[in-house]
């Protein structure tokens, strides 16, 4: 029995992979989808930074105190003094700030007195904003200047004044440490790239066999109906697990190459560790064999590809919506909730990537998806044996 | 040798309920084709799955060279080759990957695999697409793919649903040619089909179907001397007249 499952196993990977097509959908735009996307946003902020570090501002400045301050922004941006400035036209130009210091500004410098500085700028324009987050750091630098001159009248400096220090110390465990981004996630893509991934194939070798009448050709032969649904669940699968192996190096990839600026700093993807990997590896198999189960079953209720996608959309969109749902939390304790199909797989995920492995949480996720699993594939193998195979109608 | 006696088969489904074949009886002999002749919805599809072990009669007794359909699904299967001109052949496979696999799927040796798969490709005239991807190839090359595929354990009976439905000319031809030879052959085969013509060339007995009720079942000269006539679609329109059917096809 297993020997025919195999056939028709083999029989319909050497079919998809014939196919360059279906080969890059399901091995090569997986792995190369998210390094994509991290390198285009990454290019967009840097020549964006880029951009405003080379515009060259208008400034006015009213009443200005000191020539100190003049020499402060010299040195963190470059740009010219334009006197005609309003506050009309920081609204209306790109690229314009105003500061303005009140009339007696000098004299409270000199008498160190409290200034209230005015900073125009327009939030809507980006450049405007950038050059006014740089005259605000000026500003301050400027202000700690005066401070610290002030100070020293008394026999005083800056660091006096810090009466506690701080330092930080991460005690989460090494391996543990920056997993956070990865356990938020992994689990959400594996997730949607199992479903992604078996969806059209598992629909194409049920429902659409039905609707091409190849079904019943398939159905005479001497092989039992059991294995034809087993070699079509196998194969199924093995897609929907290559799939989300290939998504997963893709990830990984990406983080290396767009990585600085997405908090990749925070990223720690060393500490994935072969354990790591092969608990990964494990979970992702069930939750591929539970929505490979699923979506071969559906696709064999449906009389055509179209109903297919009908049954299976709304538990695609639900897988989604749960994804999102669970990206942020924390695994719970609660026991039941381990034996949701999905989301158990998903928590687990999150405990294996932080390094809080739960035995009992991994083995519940285990034994309950087993339970799926087996319960989807006895109801295929009676759908298989049932009439409700032949039934099929074109699109 | 194919025995059909007294199968009913019902559909249910939703409320409706459908009596798609009642009590039909009719036997096959080997080196003959028999003809269900009947229009669209009459029953023929179903009686030929019934016969196939696609579908179980409700009551009723096929088999198929002595073997139950319901009893001994296996055997029969092993002995019969089923077409039907509603499938399309598709994907990436080859004639010869395709015969490969359903070689494979009826536990054939390899080489017996080999050796039947080129004695079909030069008696179905396919060396020059056997290696080509079946998505690519033309209507009539797929269908004799098709053909190639059901005959690949070398069946002694032959079932076809609707043999030359939807075909052009050319490749119809070649469907009916392969059916007659194959006949000679000493097969038995069982077609159905809607179409008066194909009934009248190729078949030697002629069952008709109204209603899934079989409401004759002879030689096609009997039939002809039995109603005075000298063409099936004369008979047919005599007979149809006294089941009371009008609106046929
Ligand atoms: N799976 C099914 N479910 C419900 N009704 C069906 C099914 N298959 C066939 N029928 C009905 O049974 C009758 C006979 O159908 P069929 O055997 O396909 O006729 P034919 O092949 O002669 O056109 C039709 O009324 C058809 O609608
Ligand atoms: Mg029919």
């Amino acid at each position: 029995m297993f020997r025919d499952a195999l056939i028709i196993f083999r029989k319909e990977l050497k079919n998809i992979f014939k196919d360059a097509r279906t080969v890059f959908a399901v091995l090569i735009l997986p792995m190369l989808i998210m390094p994509v996307i991290f390198l285009v946003m990454n290019t967009v902020s840097t020549s964006q930074t880029r951009t405003y570090e080379n515009t060259v501002y208008k400034l006015k400045i009213i009443n200005l105190p000191d020539a100190r301050f003049l020499s402060f922004l010299d040195q963190m941006f470059s740009f010219v003094i334009d006197e005609n400035l309003s506050e009309e036209s920081v609204r209306n130009q790109e690229n314009s700030i105003m500061v303005e210091f009140p009339a007696d500004a000098a004299e409270r410098v000199r008498d160190g007195e409290k200034i209230d500085a005015r900073l125009f700028y327009n939030s809507t324009s980006r450049g405007s904003s950038y050059g006014a987050q740089i005259v605000q750091n000026a500003l301050s630098s400027y202000s700690s200047l005066l401070l610290s001159e002030k100070l020293l009248e008394h026999g005083l400096t800056l660091e006096d004044l810090t009466l506690i220090s701080v330092e930080k110390r991460d005690v989460a465990p090494e391996e543990s440490r920056g997993t956070e981004l990865l356990a938020t996630l992994i689990p959400y893509l594996l997730l949607i790239y199992v479903f992604a991934g078996s969806m059209n194939i598992g629909l194409d070798t049920t429902a659409g066999e039905k609707e091409r009448g190849s079904m019943p050709v398939l159905l005479v032969n001497q092989v039992s109906r059991s294995s034809i649904a087993a070699g079509k669940i196998l194969y199924v699968m093995t897609i929907a697990i290559l799939n989300s192996i290939f998504t997963f190096i893709g990830l990984m990839i990406a983080f290396k190459v767009g990585g600085p600026a997405f908090g990749g700093g925070e990223l720690n993807f060393s500490s994935l560790s072969a354990t790591t990997l092969f608990g990964l590896f494990i979970t992702l198999m069930t939750m591929s064999g539970l929505a490979a189960s699923l979506i071969v079953l559906l696709g064999s209720l449906a009389r055509n590809m179209k109903e297919g996608s009908g049954y299976v959309m709304p538990i695609y969109i639900m897988a989604i919506v749960l994804g999102v749902a669970t990206m942020q939390m924390e695994s719970p304790d609660n026991p039941l909730l381990y034996l949701v199909p999905f989301i158990n797989s998903i928590f687990v995920m999150k405990d294996i990537i932080t390094a809080s492995f739960v035995v009992s949480r991994f083995s519940l996720m285990l034994a309950s998806n087993l339970v799926y699993v087996s319960l989807f594939i006895y109801f295929l193998t009676r759908v298989f044996n049932s009439e409700k195979i032949m039934d099929s109608s074109g699109a | 040798m194919v025995k059909v006696e007294k199968i009913t088969k019902t559909f249910e489904s939703r409320r409706k309920k459908v009596v798609a074949v009642d009590s039909l009886s009719f036997s096959a002999e080997p080196k003959s084709i028999y003809g269900l002749l009947g229009p669209n919805g009459a029953g023929k599809t179903t009686t030929l799955r019934i016969i196939s072990t696609l579908l179980k009669p409700d009551s009723g007794k096929t088999s198929v060279m002595g073997f139950d359909c319901v009893v001994r699904p296996t055997e029969v299967r092993k002995r019969i080759g089923f077409l039907t001109s509603d499938m399309k052949l598709s994907g990436n496979l080859t004639p010869k990957e395709l015969l490969r696999f359903y070689g494979e799927l009826s536990h054939m040796r390899d080489t017996d695999i080999s050796n039947r798969t080129k004695e079909l490709s030069e008696y179905l005239d396919m060396n020059d697409f056997l290696d080509k991807r079946i998505g690519k190839l033309s209507t009539g090359m797929k269908q004799k793919a098709a053909i190639a595929v059901s005959l690949i354990h070398d069946p002694e009976v032959i079932i076809f649903d609707e043999p030359t439905n939807g075909l052009d000319i050319l490749t119809a031809r070649t469907v009916t040619d392969f059916l007659k030879d194959y006949r000679d052959q000493g097969k038995t085969i069982i077609i159905s089909t809607h179409i008066m013509s194909v009934a009248e060339k190729l078949c030697n007995r002629v069952g008709i179907i109204f209603k899934g009720r079989l409401v004759e079942d002879d030689t096609l000269e009997g039939l002809y001397e039995k109603f005075g006539e000298d063409n099936l679609e004369d008979v047919f329109f005599r007979i149809a007249d006294r089941e009371g059917v009008i609106e046929i096809v």
